[in-house]
């Protein structure tokens, strides 16, 4: 059958996710496979703060799988991740390329916006960021004095 | 011999005022933007996450597209906030 490439990223319920990873991933993972999908590489991404609250939680594990699969599973596969309570939220996407070639091309892209930021922090002309980074830095300045002065303080009532 | 001393520092600031105000993406000689590059598409939003206008940041219409589309992938997905911080 004719195969797609896809990337597809997973927002798993991180009671579900810390108790027991390969579990829950597995059950994502059995039901691509149910379809047809064959999995290329899988990640767990991040677990982190949501920017909004998602079924209640505030926080979620991000699973990150690429794979091959029919574009006509696709949907299928949506249907039963949407029937399944330890993913919040899922999004898969086809690529273009290769799972291989676009995962390293993502990659070094990532790594030339991030060396691009960077050089522009320093070349002075950076403005908010250079700011920002001067203020961060009082701020941090500040906290050690107060440090130092609750560690001051804490000798007087000694 | 002052004033063309002048006139050269002039254009070089311009330069650079030029450079930095150009395209960051074509300027990192990318082909796609990936919602996942939080880091970036942050220094694409306002405060309350509302993305810039082309004016401000200088980004070329190819690349305005695909960022409106990476920072809409981010939302739903909860990288970044719809609305408020």
């Amino acid at each position: 059958m004719r195969t797609r490439s896809y990337e597809a990223m997973f927002l798993l319920d991180n009671q579900a996710a810390q108790a027991d990873w390969d579990a829950t991933s597995g059950k994502v993972d059995t039901i691509l496979e149910k379809h047809g999908a064959r999995i290329v590489q899988k990640e767990k991404w991040d677990e982190r703060k949501l920017a909004y609250e998602i079924k209640g939680q505030r926080r979620a594990t991000y699973y990150l799988v690429y794979f091959d699969a029919p574009p006509a599973s696709l949907r299928g596969i949506d249907e039963d991740l949407g029937l399944s309570e330890s993913v919040l939220r899922h999004m898969s996407l086809a690529l273009d390329e290769p799972i291989e070639e676009h995962v390293k091309l993502r990659a070094e892209e990532r790594e030339r916006l991030a060396e691009d930021s960077r050089r522009h922090a320093m070349s002075g002309w950076g403005g908010d960021s250079a700011r920002r980074r001067k203020g961060r830095d009082r701020r941090r300045d500040d906290d050690d004095d107060d440090g130092r002065g609750s560690r001051g303080r804490a000798d007087e009532e000694e | 011999m002052a004033s063309s001393n002048k006139l050269k520092n002039l254009r070089k600031l311009l330069k650079k005022h030029q450079d930095r105000n150009r395209c960051r993406f074509t300027r990192s000689r990318v082909h796609h933007i990936d919602y996942k590059d939080v880091a970036t598409l942050q220094k694409m939003v306002s405060q309350q996450g509302k993305l810039y206008g082309r004016a401000r940041t200088g980004t070329h219409a190819h690349f305005q597209r695909k960022l409106r589309r990476a920072v809409k992938r981010a939302r739903f997905l909860a990288l970044m906030p719809y609305v408020g911080r």
